[in-house]
């Protein structure tokens, strides 16, 4: 599992690829971490777009969990998108549907999240 | 844990499981195997656990053993409260929610030496 990450204007959009699980969780605390770090108080804005992600543990969804805590104590939003079918039922079991905003699409979570971070998808994407 | 993830991949593909029900089935041996190493073998992750499946007409049955000190996982377990977010519930306790969640049965037998736990499981007819 790695962590690829894409800036779009004011908006980090975070994309782990593989299994979030007790050998690999620690990869994806080590990209919201330096994410956390050097996010300015109050103005960030983060994504996560699980669309590569196979399935995640409880460790994996602890990470989560303490992750967002932190975001939103600096002021900061994050919100979950293309969550795959085995993770959003694991999601959804777990009810990290109702503590992480969920989207369908990194577009999609965009479209809410930040309209100058849209306009800069868009433009890389050709849309 | 990179042994078992294979031995569960190979038995998935020969049983005829697909993709989705053995991404589940993995997340259920992870939560389980984590559990028996942080718990019942206290960190030794050398000691020996055996899976073992058996498909059936509708499904299949995950044999999960282990020789660590009699412990019944599901006897301490206790349904979410529903009022109240999982960042509020014990930690502990998120690996055995999503256990029970995806398997269609669960049940605890200390045999001889070993703590055995028998999963029953519905496949997907689409998967």
């Amino acid at each position: 599992m790695h962590v690829s990450q894409e800036r779009y204007g004011d908006t980090l959009v975070l994309t782990p690829i593989g299994r979030v699980d007790n050998s690999t969780t620690d990869r994806l605390k080590s990209g919201l971490d330096a994410y956390i770090a050097s996010s300015r108080a109050g103005g960030n804005r983060l994504v996560l777009d699980f669309s590569k992600v196979d399935y995640i543990s409880s460790v994996g969804l602890r990470v989560l969990m303490l992750a967002g805590k932190e975001i939103r104590e600096q002021g900061g939003s994050i919100v979950v998108a293309a969550l795959q079918p085995v993770v959003r039922e694991i999601f959804e079991i777990s009810r990290f549907n109702l503590v992480f905003q969920c989207f369908g699409s990194v577009r999609e979570a965009l479209t809410k999240v930040s309209p100058t971070a849209l306009a800069a998808y868009d433009s890389a994407h050709g849309t | 844990m990179v042994e078992i993830r294979t031995f569960v991949e190979d038995a998935c593909t020969t049983a005829g499981i697909g993709r989705e029900d053995c991404l589940k089935v993995l997340l259920i041996v992870e939560e389980l195997f984590t559990n028996t190493v942080t718990h019942g073998y206290c960190e030794e992750s050398e000691s020996p656990v055996w899976i073992a499946f058996d498909p059936r007409d509708t499904g299949f049955i995950l044999r999960y053993e282990d020789a660590a000190p009699p412990h019944n996982p599901f006897g301490e377990f206790r349904p979410m409260d529903t009022g109240v977010l999982v960042a509020q519930q014990p930690v502990g306790g998120l690996g055995l929610k999503l256990i029970r969640s995806l398997a269609r049965d669960a049940s605890y037998s200390r045999e001889g030496e070993r703590n055995c736990i028998r999963l029953t499981f519905a496949t997907s007819p689409s998967d």
